[in-house]
Formats: C-alpha cells, sequence, structure tokens
C-alpha cells in the first residue's frame, strides 16, 4: 500500500514512463516511413527518366525512320506523278491554245507573203501602166539616134522623153478650178455701155493716156 | 464680136480686183464686170460698183486707190467714173 501522499509523486512518474515509452515506440516508426516515402520517390524520379529516355529514343527511332521513307520510292513515285500532272497540264495547254492559233498563223503568214508579193510587182516588174519604167526606158540609150544623109534618124520612133524632177501618176488628179468670174460681154453701141466708153475715153485723153 | 480675145484678160482682172480692194480696206462691193470694144479699138473692162459705194465715194474714188489698182495690173489704166452709177474703167488694150 502506497502511503497517500506519494500518490502524486507515482502519478507523475507513471505518466513520464508511458511518455518515453511512446516515444520510443514513435521513432522507429517515424524514420521507417520517411526511409519508405524517399525510396518510393527515389524510384518515380528513376522512373520519370526511364521513361524520358524512352520517349527521346522513340522520337530518334522516329527520326531515323522517316527519313528513309521519304526518300523511299513513295516519294520518287510522287515527284513521278508530279511530273506526269505537270507534262498533262502542259500538253493540255498546247492543245486548247497553241494548236488551235496554228492555222491562223499560217493563213497570216500567206497573206501577208502574197502582199510582199504584189507590192513588189508592182514596184519592180513592168507595168504598161506605170510611168515609172516607161521614163526608166526610154533613159536607157538617150542618145540612140543616128544621123543619115544629113539627117537625125531615130530607130526608135517614140518620143523622148524627159524625166521630171517629179514623178507625177499617169492621171493626175484634176486641180480644182477657180471659178472664173463672170463678165459680160456687151456690144459698145449700146446705150449705157456707150456712154461709159465715150467717157473714159475722153478722161483718158485729158489725163494723156495713163492714170496712175 | 472682136471683145471675145480680151476675155482672159478680163477674167484675170476682174479675179484680182476684189482681192486688191480688201487689200486696201475697202469691201469688194461689186455688181457686175462689163467688157466692151470701142470702134477706136480700146477693149475696156467695166467694173460696176454697187450702189451703196456711193456712201464711201471718197475712199473709193481715191487717187492713190487707183494708183495701187493700177500698179497691181502691171500699169493698165484705171479709171473711175461716178456718172450715171460707180464703176472703174481698165484699159485691157493696152
Amino acid at each position: 500500500m502506497v502511503p497517500k501522499r506519494h500518490k502524486p509523486a507515482l502519478d507523475s512518474l507513471a505518466q513520464q514512463t508511458s511518455q518515453a515509452a511512446a516515444a520510443l515506440t514513435a521513432y522507429p516508426l517515424t524514420a521507417t516511413y520517411s526511409a519508405q516515402a524517399q525510396n518510393v520517390t527515389e524510384t518515380v524520379q528513376a522512373q520519370m527518366i526511364l521513361y524520358t529516355q524512352a520517349t527521346q529514343a522513340a522520337q530518334a527511332i522516329e527520326t531515323l525512320t522517316a527519313y528513309p521513307l521519304t526518300a523511299t520510292p513513295f516519294a520518287a513515285t510522287q515527284a513521278a506523278l508530279l511530273m506526269q500532272k505537270y507534262d498533262r497540264e502542259q500538253q493540255s495547254f498546247v492543245n486548247q491554245i497553241v494548236t488551235p492559233l496554228i492555222p491562223i498563223l499560217v493563213v497570216l503568214d500567206l497573206v501577208l507573203f502574197i502582199l510582199i508579193l504584189l507590192r513588189a510587182y508592182r514596184r519592180f516588174l513592168p507595168m504598161p501602166w506605170s510611168p515609172r519604167l516607161r521614163l526608166a526606158r526610154g533613159n536607157v540609150n538617150p542618145s540612140s539616134s543616128m544621123i543619115i544623109d544629113g539627117m537625125i534618124s531615130d530607130p526608135d520612133p517614140r518620143p523622148l522623153l524627159v524625166i521630171p524632177s517629179e514623178l507625177l501618176p499617169v492621171n493626175p488628179p484634176e486641180l480644182p478650178v477657180e471659178n472664173p468670174v463672170h463678165v459680160e460681154i456687151i456690144n459698145a453701141a449700146d446705150p449705157p455701155v456707150a456712154h461709159w466708153i465715150t467717157e473714159v475715153e475722153h478722161q483718158l485723153a485729158d489725163e494723156g493716156g495713163l492714170t496712175g | 464680136m472682136s471683145a471675145y480675145r480680151y476675155l482672159p484678160d478680163a477674167q484675170r482682172v476682174a479675179q484680182a480686183f476684189p482681192i486688191l480692194f480688201m487689200e486696201q480696206g475697202l469691201d469688194p462691193l461689186i455688181s457686175r464686170y462689163v467688157l466692151a470694144e470701142s470702134e477706136r479699138g480700146n477693149a475696156w473692162l467695166f467694173v460696176v460698183m454697187d450702189d451703196s459705194v456711193s456712201g464711201h465715194l471718197a475712199s473709193y474714188a481715191a487717187p492713190n486707190l487707183l494708183s495701187h489698182l493700177s500698179a497691181a495690173l502691171h500699169g493698165q489704166p484705171v479709171l473711175f467714173s461716178n456718172s450715171l452709177g460707180l464703176r472703174y474703167a481698165v484699159l485691157l488694150s493696152r
């Protein structure tokens, strides 16, 4: 039996003892838990590193795999298809635009050629209506006349043509004729004119024949 | 009629007259041209003026105008008469 006066001390001691015991029990629990948590964290980090490395490796593999794919016959096939498409478009342009123009260009060339021929023909070839060549022909032997028995004889009966300084057309355009002033011719014996003549002849005689 | 041989000269003078008037600042108020040959053999061209000229008689009868007309017509005599109408007379046969 514990005296009454020692009971508080005993209670306090018991409480301290239980606290110490609790503390001694709790410490290993906390340490264990922290160690486990750290292990989990490290594991997760390691897994993340591995995952990252795997991802990078996969990307590298994809990259390395993709390049050969683009430079492969598939790309060449695509390029060939594009070239065929371009060729088809070019051929279509030729068929739709250029080919219809060819006959027109041929006709234009022919017309131009005929026009040039006509112009050259009119310019250089002898034409009976051309004064140019008649003049030129007359100028070939300008002194073809001969003297026979003291007479000048010209074997070419054509008249000697004189080349004018400016060639004129065969049928020159008619110049506009000025309207001639109407002048009445009246017998000098008629009454008004007879008086006029008498008057002016007297005046002329008085002035000595000249006026002005 | 022998006056016909003067017709070309008469037409030439008749064509020149309006121009000569305008050169002198006068209106060519000409009513008709009359060609006649007198018994003496003088061929006259009468340039008969319109009656409206009488209002400017001094200008149309001025001696310097007659001199100008005669000189422009290569010295052919030019006379002015105002009896029974106004007219110029150009002697063509000289």
